[in-house]
């Protein structure tokens, strides 16, 4: 239940500034790329908490089956506002300091790919007929996943902020290599292929087999290996780090990501699926199987 | 509360989340999604990955910054360096932050915020300390600390001080319950006198706090 206008009189801009703006700003670092920028989405944040009444922080209750932190709810709070900035700013978008320094064929396919969610094949073909730049489709698999690879959580962050905007999704799916045995579950798997979606991939789901046991195998799994494999796999996150979001230790988080991995490749040799007959664009679609639109 | 596979979860659903204060089935249902949803995923990832402690000079709001969020951005400022001064000094408080109100006596909530208010704010009874009461002599083992529940407090902080006042451990436990062991990843206190006390807190704020209590371990 929100406060009513009567106990919400004493809460001012002033007192709650006092407390949190060290907070805000030190979370608005995350989120952006450069100090101006920082101090840019400090302002927006602070613009839009403080608007109507600060409603926004006022939708702030004790939960009793969703026990929290105010300063945590805080930082969800400014992490979604953030998105709105970005999306406010996409025609500011730059790129990473990093691609700068990128060879010429890596910072097009950058842009192509990464930044404006391109399939690879596509990039590849742009980068032939508009730049003379010739690629195997190989090399330029192999390139993009370095290059997604080699995104920071919050250069990644950004980019899907602002992907999501209306735009195709990013969508990195190294999962199908390693369910399907070409790259060794044991290992490091950070370097991964990278395959891409096609441009209607639900046709090509309907119409393998394969695509749709590698659905279900995957929507078959607990929530929590799911998770494992997405930030093992699709995120390209080493275990401490996947398991810092989860709030497991690197080990547990190994465990259920072999266990997941398991079952996909179980569920696949019993359906008698090869390699051959599945289509991996099919794979980003299968994880994406219950995202929606905000 | 719980959402379906698609819904993203709310801000205090992922709060809760991110605080670890989930049952697994509602964490479950949290992570269902977070597998599926790579915008969401990215933002806990980073959430997580990047609290670390506010320390550095770095991460000090700039004066002017300060005052432009105090007046609200979008207005023309016109300051005077009065006023800029007064902002300098309103950072050095915001860096104090959260220590002050810590500091603030017993029993005695902040009245100042309602965001930050408990729905029982203004008839807060203090936790009383339940075991080992005033001057009990205990074991140095297995030591376990009681107390009454405070309605609202979302968890409570239990403080073992030495005699001269330092801080020997500091115990957390979550809404709910009214006692904690001794973690068993610390050294068990030295034989001596002790002090105890805990405090009552709900949304990152002291409710109230109990007297405190000494006894002797043995």
């Amino acid at each position: 239940m929100p406060p009513s206008e009567d106990n919400a009189a004493p809460a001012t801009w002033e007192e709650f500034l006092d407390a949190y703006a060290g907070t805000i700003f030190r979370l608005s670092r995350l989120f952006t790329g450069s100090y101006d920028e920082r101090m840019d989405l400090f302002l927006f944040v602070c613009e839009r908490l403080q608007q109507d009444g600060m409603r926004r922080l006022r939708t702030f209750r004790y939960r009793p089956e969703a026990p929290c932190r105010f300063s945590t709810f805080l930082s969800v709070v400014v992490k979604n506002i953030a998105v709105d900035f970005i999306r406010s700013r996409e025609h500011r978008f730059r790129p990473f300091r990093s691609v700068a320094s990128l060879d010429a064929a890596d910072q097009l396919l950058f842009d192509y790919c990464v930044r404006d969610g391109r399939t690879v094949e596509e990039s590849r073909l742009l980068l032939e007929r508009r730049h003379g730049i010739r690629l195997t489709p190989d090399e330029a698999s192999r390139r993009a996943t370095a290059l997604e690879v080699s995104l920071s959580s919050s250069q990644r962050w950004r980019l899907l902020s602002r992907l999501a905007l209306g735009r195709r999704p990013l969508s990195i799916d190294p999962v199908a290599e390693v369910a399907l045995g070409s790259v060794p579950s044991s290992g490091e798997p950070r370097e991964v292929p990278l395959p891409r979606r096609e441009d209607d991939p639900e046709r090509l789901l309907a119409s393998r087999e394969g695509d749709r046991v590698l659905q279900e195998a995957l929507e078959d799994l607990g929530p929590r290996e799911r998770l494992a494999l997405a930030l093992r796999y699709r995120d390209a996150l080493p275990a401490k780090a996947a398991g810092q979001v989860m709030g497991l230790s690197a080990g547990e988080v190994q465990k259920l990501a072999a266990q997941g991995l398991h079952a996909v490749r179980d569920k696949l040799r019993r359906a008698r699926i090869t390699r051959a007959d599945i289509d991996k664009s099919a794979l980003p679609l299968a994880w994406r199987g219950t995202e929606v639109r905000r | 509360m719980t959402p379906r596979a698609g819904a993203h979860p709310d801000e205090i659903l992922t709060a809760a989340y991110l605080d670890g204060g989930l049952a697994p089935a509602a964490r479950d249902s949290v992570e269902a999604h977070l597998a599926s949803c790579d915008p969401c995923r990215a933002g806990v990832t980073l959430l997580r990955s990047g609290g670390g402690p506010a320390t550095e000079d770095a991460d000090q709001v700039p004066s002017e910054l300060l005052v432009k969020a105090r007046t609200g951005a979008a207005h023309p400022l016109g300051l005077s360096s009065r006023a800029l001064a007064a902002a300098a000094a309103i950072l050095l408080l915001c860096a104090a932050g959260v220590a002050a109100w810590r500091l603030a006596p017993a029993g005695e909530p902040r009245e100042s915020s309602v965001i930050l208010r408990d729905p029982a704010e203004g008839s807060v009874v203090p936790p009383a300390p339940v075991s080992p009461g005033s001057a009990a002599v205990i074991p140095r083992v297995g030591i376990v600390f009681a107390w009454t529940s405070v309605p609202g407090a979302d968890r409570y902080i239990i403080t073992v001080l030495g005699v001269s006042g330092e801080t020997i451990a500091t115990l957390e436990a979550a809404a709910g319950q009214t006692s904690a062991r001794w973690p068993s990843h610390l050294d068990p206190p030295p034989p001596g006198p002790l002090i105890w006390k805990v405090r009552a807190v709900s949304l990152d704020r002291t409710l109230a706090e109990s007297h405190p209590v000494s006894l002797t371990v043995r």
